[in-house]
């Protein structure tokens, strides 16, 4: 049932980021409007089968939290940063970023549903999972990946914008944009909630390894490359700070640490080995 | 708080090394080059045997790769070196920044001048009947219920007469925040280095109903590391799912202090037991021996069956003079066959030899068959035992490393959630207008400034209904 409601969002999310660039071609308020309520209303739905699902694996007498497998994962992925980019739309009333935030969670959901290798149906937990730490531990990292996903959306946008106003550009696409600065304090705004989250999610991993394995690091590949992500986005905030390095080159950086995240996430589990769940999908 | 430039430049060689040292861009390399470096250890597996590479590289890239330290790159010395000029490079930073930090977080700015007035983003200017502004004692209470905060007031001379300026600040202490991200990392390296040098790993197996005084450490040369106390495996269990999967190991742990028994706990995956320093973690399991009931039938003695209880590994004398019995090995599959237990069989007659046999549970027939000997042995029975295996670990350093990583969460939700937010109005004798003061109210935040910007005019709104 809940894979099922999951498949339909997945077309939900594919429309509401259609609409989300017809916006970026048309401009009508009324466009941007449809797009929020379609993003919504996907985003309702995917609650609830989150919801749902969590009570079917009670129901299956193996019970636990829907974010133990690959492919609950990327749909939890996806709500994170649907959740993200509502609020952020919501206070800022920037809808013109949908077109490049929807993107990120469509393609997660895509995946999720269709790719062979994702399993989806609930499976039991192994004992290393059956943890309070698992929840918090992976809330904490997906909401920060979210996070991330925005940057890196916005920071797109912000390359793009910021050379149309080096050409000194009039009119066209790009001048429904905000203004580089409005992008660039945005990047910044994600990533200074992306980053304490990341570390929370950093550190709830720690404690937790310590809790089963007795090892707060192990230099396993998933917490080395979540410690690359966290480099990066450390070397991104003192760039910032850096004349010489604000501006577009720390915009890059943003994107690199999105790249990064997605290699934490999944790189690591489809290429390299190590002690996390999903290896197997 | 961007990089402050430094008052005085230092000169010379020390100058510039402090410089490089204390540089924002060497932060910028390091971290940098710490993502790169870092990707080697995630691609070439780690601290493997030596076995193990060689299936996958030849004898010479292995050499090559032992020797440059990509084999236990994050214990290299150039790994650990970065670190190293992370932490310089974050001391020599917080040396240079911080007094001047500190500085402006001692002493607040209460007066509001032109320099100041000047560089503000958020001004709003008004009148105030002069009288209104006789009581500054009055004035400020209503400024403090306007904005709370801690409202300082200061009269001056000015060039247009006295002067009276109000000063208030919110979340000063916020500016510290990034401060102590940095101190974190230096007290997450410090426990890091700690559990390091005192720490140590090992691990043990208890055989089901035995105990323990010491464990090993792994490596090479495995010598035993007294616990200090005994510690004691009453039983272990392991559930499956009905897929076959694990679903939960569990041993039942006794700890022995002076021969009593002072704690009891049943540890599973990320339920470990700690005491006396050391904490235990399920870790493994493994059969262990165990025992086998038997029946051995004599083919003379009228066909006489004589049941027997053994512990594999553990002889057994028979009665009268019938000799010994013992199970050797215990296999769970033999030869495809399901549970098998080897026998050795020494009749204790003069001229005859020892001899062994397997004994399968599933074919308690399969004996019966063997008409070489007089007699013959039928498996009934298999109590397997386990052992559960442990890890040990002792580590000092994990709370500094804990108290670490709470000041970096504290001080990253300080250093980007919380803002310094400062208010000053000034009132000035308005020299066109006899009786009325001029008023000046200038806002600052160093952070989240939209935000501030509507505190801000609210703040204004309720000054301008003053009159
Ligand atoms: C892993 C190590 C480090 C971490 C996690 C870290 C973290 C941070 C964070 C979170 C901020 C706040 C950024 C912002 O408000 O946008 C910051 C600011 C800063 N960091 Fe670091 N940092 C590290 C290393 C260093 C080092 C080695 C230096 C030495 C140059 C340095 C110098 C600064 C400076 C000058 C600021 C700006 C402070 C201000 O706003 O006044 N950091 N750091």
């Amino acid at each position: 049932m809940n894979t099922y409601i999951f498949s339909i969002v997945t077309f939900v999310y594919m429309a509401a980021m259609v609409v989300y660039v017809a916006y970026l071609a048309f401009r009508r308020p009324v466009v941007a409007r449809l797009a929020t309520i379609i993003l919504l209303g996907g985003w309702l739905a995917q609650t609830t089968a989150i919801g749902l699902r969590w009570y079917e694996s009670y129901e299956m007498g193996i019970g636990h939290a829907p974010m133990s497998n690959l492919y609950e994962s990327l749909v939890f992925f996806s709500w994170t940063i649907i959740l993200l980019y509502l609020i952020i739309e919501y206070r800022y009333k920037l809808s013109i970023l949908g077109a490049f935030v929807t993107p990120f969670a469509f393609l997660g959901m895509a995946y999720a549903s269709i790719s062979p290798s994702v399993n989806e149906t609930i499976q039991p937990l192994v004992p290393a999972l059956q943890s309070n730490w698992l929840i918090s531990h992976v809330v904490t990292c997906f909401l920060g990946y979210a996070a991330f996903a925005v940057s890196c959306g916005v920071s797109i946008t912000y390359i793009l914008k910021k050379r149309y106003e080096e050409r000194g550009g009039k009119g066209g696409l790009m001048a429904a944009f905000p203004s580089s600065e409005v992008l660039d304090e945005l990047v910044y705004k994600s990533i200074a909630i992306g980053f304490p989250l990341l570390t929370i999610g950093i550190v709830t991993g720690a404690a937790w390894a310590n809790y089963a394995w007795g090892t707060y690091w192990s230099w396993d590949p998933k917490e080395t490359w979540s410690l690359i992500t966290w480099f990066i986005y450390a070397a991104f905030l003192h760039a910032r700070i850096t004349r010489g390095w604000r501006g577009v080159k720390a915009a890059v950086l943003s994107i690199i640490g999105f790249v990064a995240v997605i290699f934490t996430y999944l790189g690591v589990n489809l290429l390299l080995s190590g002690l996390h769940s999903y290896g197997g999908g | 708080m961007t990089e402050a430039k430094p008052k005085k430049k230092q000169k010379g060689f020390a100058g510039s090394l402090a410089a490089f040292f204390s540089s924002l861009k060497l932060t910028i390399f390091l971290l940098i080059t710490l993502a790169l470096v870092s990707i080697i250890g995630t691609i070439i597996p780690q601290n493997q045997l030596r076995e193990q590479y060689l299936r996958y590289y030849d004898e010479s890239t292995y050499a090559t790769l032992k020797a440059v330290g990509f084999l236990d790159m994050y214990h290299s010395w150039w790994f650990v070196l970065i670190l190293a000029l992370l932490a310089i490079n974050l001391i020599a930073c917080s040396w240079k920044h911080f007094p001047r930090a500190w500085y402006y977080f001692s002493h607040p700015t209460r007066i509001l001048d032109a320099t100041l007035e000047k560089a503000a983003k958020l001004v709003w200017r008004g009148t105030l009947a002069a009288d209104k502004a006789a009581d500054p004692e009055s004035l400020m209470s209503r400024l403090e219920e306007v904005w709370p905060g801690s409202w300082h007031f200061t009269r001056r001379d000015g060039d247009s007469g006295v002067e009276l300026h109000f000063a208030a600040e919110r979340g000063r202490w916020s500016r510290l925040g990034v401060y102590f991200v940095h101190l974190s990392v230096l007290v997450i390296f410090a426990g890091g280095i700690i559990g390091s040098i005192y720490g140590i790993k090992g691990f043990v197996n208890i055989p089901e109903g035995e105990r323990v005084s010491s464990f090993y450490t792994y490596g090479d040369q495995q010598k035993p590391i007294p616990l200090g106390f005994e510690l004691e495996c009453r039983d272990f269990s392991v559930e499956f799912y009905e897929s076959g999967r694990p679903k939960e190991y569990s041993s039942d742990l006794v700890v022995y202090e002076n021969g009593k028994p002072v704690v009891q706990k049943t540890i599973k995956v990320n339920h470990p037991l700690s005491h006396g320093g050391f904490t235990f973690y399920q870790a493994s399991y493994g059969a262990y021996g165990g025992r086998v009931a038997v029946e051995l039938h004599f083919r003379d003695r009228g066909g006489m069956v004589l049941p027997l209880q053994l512990e594999v590994g553990q002889p057994q004398r028979l009665p009268e003079d019938w000799g010994w019995i013992e199970a050797l090995k215990v296999e769970k599959n033999y030869m495809r066959m399901g549970p098998a237990v080897l026998i050795l069989r020494d009749p204790g007659k003069p001229g005859v030899k020892p001899y062994q046999f397997w004994a399968f549970l599933r074919y308690p027939e399969f004996g019966r068959a063997n008409n070489k000997t007089n007699e013959f042995c039928v498996f009934k029975q298999l109590e397997e035992r386990y052992y559960t295996g442990l890890q040990v670990n002792r580590d000092p350093g994990v709370w500094i490393v804990w108290l670490g990583c709470l000041m970096m969460i504290l001080g990253l939700y300080v250093a980007f959630f919380m803002s310094h937010k400062r208010l000053w109005l000034r009132l000035t004798p308005d020299p066109d207008k006899p009786g009325r003061m001029l008023m000046v109210l200038v806002g600052n935040a160093n952070k989240n400034q939209p935000s501030f910007a509507h505190e801000f005019e609210a703040v204004a709104e309720k000054i301008k209904a003053w009159k």
